[in-house]
């Protein structure tokens, strides 16, 4: 009974509009690295298996059929397509091991390595920190209207219909208040994501 | 003519024969009931497997709604086990178990989590006494094979005689009895919770040093290591006026909640856990007493296959947590008694 | 950062419904071309999902330029793929009569909740227990799966990945105990967490020595240093 959320872009997609599998792109690519990063430990190969995973599942849009949500389906695909790297580099999947082998314990930077996991750097990490930090800091100074909305939407996953019900408002009031508190939350993030992000995009 | 129609006909039913094979056998069909030994038998192999298989693979939990993979590894080697668990959704947890120490990480926060893995009266030592309570509470039939995560399996189905516990259908693989998928089954055949593997190597080489030496280094880590102390409920001052059938109990301690909070008082709070099993199952019966504070709302809460009812008794607050119905939180609330 | 015209808000207001999947067919097909050709669009998109994710799990906080990276580089293996199509109708349940079903579902669930409950508390470090919708069990895995996979994991403030409810009855209280059908992800009360955590611990002992709940509770428990 429960719609997709992806499904408005999926059938973008399938109507040969590629810009909205981009942004599915945008979308999962940090759960689809994170993801594969704990099969691989090889941090330098994640980003490119996470492409491949993507490539694979782009392909196979037209067999997709909605029995399952996208992200599913996604995820299976990723799965698939991380152990099959592996085996092509004819290692082995649980390359936690590996890892060990190779570490020289007395090498200070190697332990440092091999004490982050997925493959951040500490840039990385500090970079993640703060970002994680405003956010959680933006929801903290959000109305409660505004936060209600928008935690009932991300944390809670219902749908709009669901929190005009639970918040006694219009549906219309329901996509106001979610737009007006991300839109809160990113103004703290924009001095870290990069003014000029958007043209990267 | 007649023959040519025969033959087709032979076809068609192969075809409807084959297709009821691949779609989940329904209960009764074709089904071959197992007498108690032959069910001892069946679960005490699928258990040796777990215990001595050399084996690797993704493992998947449904429970309607959400779906969590984890890697896993386990090896045997002469009288020592090692297990390996890592998960590939939410948070990093990596867990490691050699024999009855378990260590669980998460890597992120450095926190280690230490715990000797309680094994009460299991499983084995229940059949070894010649008890065949499963047998009792449970309708074991057979359902044929079906090919599961790329191997042969032996197909269980294991439906309570009562309403106090949930089914199961298990696929066991033909060559080891190891445990392919797990479904567990409602009151009308409802899959409420399904674990499998979605990829499995069995009879892959024991790593054992990928268990041991991550459980040697804890440098970093804040090491959590709740201790669980054995106690009796009667010494403690309580009493099941009433046992619920089927459900022995099997271990009873003392035990901080694991709260992992830094300064968090609730993780110092001690609570008298019980535990009742039918040999498939287990339900926790927890007791402490009553706050105020903490012990804001009762509830009585599913999801998936575990059931969870919390509520004030007296001067206490119970909480009673089991993969079984609600009605069977119920009974074990419903008959605890304060005497003291 | 709004810009004045009201146009501007407009598409940003419509990509904050795509988030959400809410978003009808024609302004969907507006809002991937107001996407591309729009650098103020894409940051949005982007920052939208950043935060959803990140209130899911800190762990997915990101590093904006690796991001960025990672599409460019995508952009530029899709270039060499044939387009596909195959335009068909994803099955959605839209029209009135679909929709009162889900309003008239709805309304049973939430009856007895109070404005108060509601408010009661949505952050995680609440107490109080709400009562979101239930769903159809686990069929095959299917339909099931759909809700957590759009839903990712929920991380939160040691939530649970959980599940719809098996059962949506809501039996009535008896004074002390609320039946209450929950899905998992509200269950936002930490401690509940450790009582699941200390009932799994055992989860291995049985004869099917299938730790599932063990396993299940893999996404719970992220414990503060």
């Amino acid at each position: 009974m429960n719609v997709d959320v992806d499904a408005p872009l999926i059938e973008r997609v399938k109507s040969g509009d590629t810009r909205a599998f981009e942004m599915l792109v945008v979308k999962y690519q940090r759960r689809i690295e994170r993801l594969i990063g704990r099969m691989v430990r090889d941090a330098d190969l994640v980003p490119d298996i996470a492409q491949e995973s993507f490539i694979r599942a782009y392909r196979a849009i037209p067999q997709f059929r909605g029995d399952s949500a996208f992200y599913t389906w996604l995820y299976r695909i990723a799965v698939n397509t991380a152990k099959k790297a592996l085996m092509e580099l004819k290692r082995d999947p649980l390359v936690f091991e590996t890892a060990l082998a190779s570490r020289d314990e007395d090498d200070e930077t190697s332990r440092v390595e091999n004490e982050l996991s997925d493959g951040e750097t500490p840039e990385s990490i500090m970079a993640s920190k703060q970002i994680a930090g405003a956010v959680n800091a933006a929801i903290d100074t959000l109305s409660e209207d505004l936060r209600q909305a928008i935690v009932l939407r991300e944390i809670e996953g219902l749908s709009y219909e669901e929190i005009a019900e639970a918040m006694s408002c219009p549906i219309g009031t329901v996509r106001s208040r979610i737009f007006r508190a991300r839109e809160a939350i990113a103004e703290r993030l924009r001095p870290m994501l990069d003014a000029r992000a958007g043209d990267r995009w | 003519m007649l023959k040519r129609s025969l033959s087709h006909l032979a076809w068609i039913l192969a075809v409807i024969c084959s297709t009821a094979v691949m779609a989940a056998p329904p209960v009764g069909a074709g089904d071959s009931p197992l007498a108690p030994s032959e069910t001892r038998a069946w679960l005490m192999r699928i258990h040796d497997a777990a215990s001595h298989q050399n084996f690797q693979g993704t493992f998947v939990v449904s429970a309607g709604g959400a779906v969590s993979s984890s890697r896993i590894a386990h090896f045997c080697v002469g009288a020592s086990q090692f297990e390996r668990i890592e998960s590939l959704d939410g948070q990093m947890r990596r867990v490691f178990r050699h024999d009855d120490v378990v260590h669980t990480l998460w890597p992120q926060s450095r926190v280690a989590l230490v715990e000797q893995r309680n094994m009460f009266a299991t499983f084995p030592a229940l059949l070894h006494k010649g008890d065949d309570r499963i047998a009792s509470f449970y309708d074991v039939n057979s359902q044929g094979t079906q090919r599961m995560a790329g191997r042969d399996a032996d197909v269980l189905l294991l439906r309570p005689k009562d309403s106090l516990r949930y089914g199961y259908r298990l696929w066991a693989d033909r060559g080891t009895g190891l445990l392919l998928r797990v479904e567990v089954l409602g009151g009308r055949g409802e899959v409420l919770e399904s674990s499998a593997f979605s990829d499995l190597s069995i009879g892959v080489k024991a790593q054992t040093d990928s268990v041991l030496l991550p459980m040697k280094k804890l440098d970093g880590y804040r090491i959590v290591n709740p201790a669980l102390t054995p106690t009796r409920l009667d010494a403690e001052g309580w009493t099941l006026r009433q046992g619920v059938p089927g459900f022995e109990q099997v271990s009873c301690v003392r035990r901080p909640l694991t709260g992992m909070t830094d300064g968090d008082d609730d993780a110092a709070a001690q609570v008298l856990q019980a535990i009742y099993s039918d040999g498939l199952t287990h339900v926790s019966v927890f007791i402490e007493p009553y706050d105020p504070a903490r012990h804001l709302r009762g509830l009585q809460a599913a999801s998936g296959a575990t059931q969870t009812l919390m509520r004030r008794l007296g001067n206490w607050w119970v909480t009673v947590i089991g993969d079984v119905p609600a009605a069977t939180l119920q009974q074990f609330a419903n008959a605890l008694e304060y005497r003291k | 950062m709004l810009n004045g015209s009201g146009d501007g808000t407009r598409a940003l207001q419509g990509l904050s419904a795509l988030v959400d999947g809410e978003l009808d067919p024609a302004a969907t097909r507006q809002a991937c071309a107001q996407w591309q050709g729009n650098a103020t669009a894409r940051a949005s998109w982007h920052a939208y999902h950043l935060i959803g994710d990140v209130m899911r799990s800190d762990d997915l906080a990101s590093d904006a330029a690796h991001d960025a990276g990672f599409l460019q580089a995508l952009r530029i293996r899709l270039a060499a793929e044939p387009v596909v199509l195959a335009p068909q109708r994803v099955e959605a349940p839209t029209g009135e009569e679909a929709a009162s079903e889900r309003r008239a579902a709805l309304r049973g669930r939430w009856s007895w909740l109070g404005q108060a409950a509601v408010a009661a508390g949505f952050m995680a470090v609440a107490s109080a227990l709400v009562l979101t919708r239930g769903n159809a069990p686990l069929q095959g895995a299917s339909d099931s799966l759909a809700e957590s996979a759009a839903r990712g994991n929920p991380v939160l403030a040691a939530a649970r990945p959980m599940p719809a409810a098996a059962s949506t009855s809501i039996a009535n209280a008896t004074g002390e105990a609320q039946t209450i059908v929950v899905d998992g992800k509200l269950l936002r009360d930490a401690r509940l967490e450790r009582y699941f955590a200390a009932h799994a611990q055992f989860d291995g002992s049985s004869a099917l020595g299938v730790p599932s709940g063990f396993l299940r509770a893999a996404t719970t428990q992220a414990p503060e240093r």
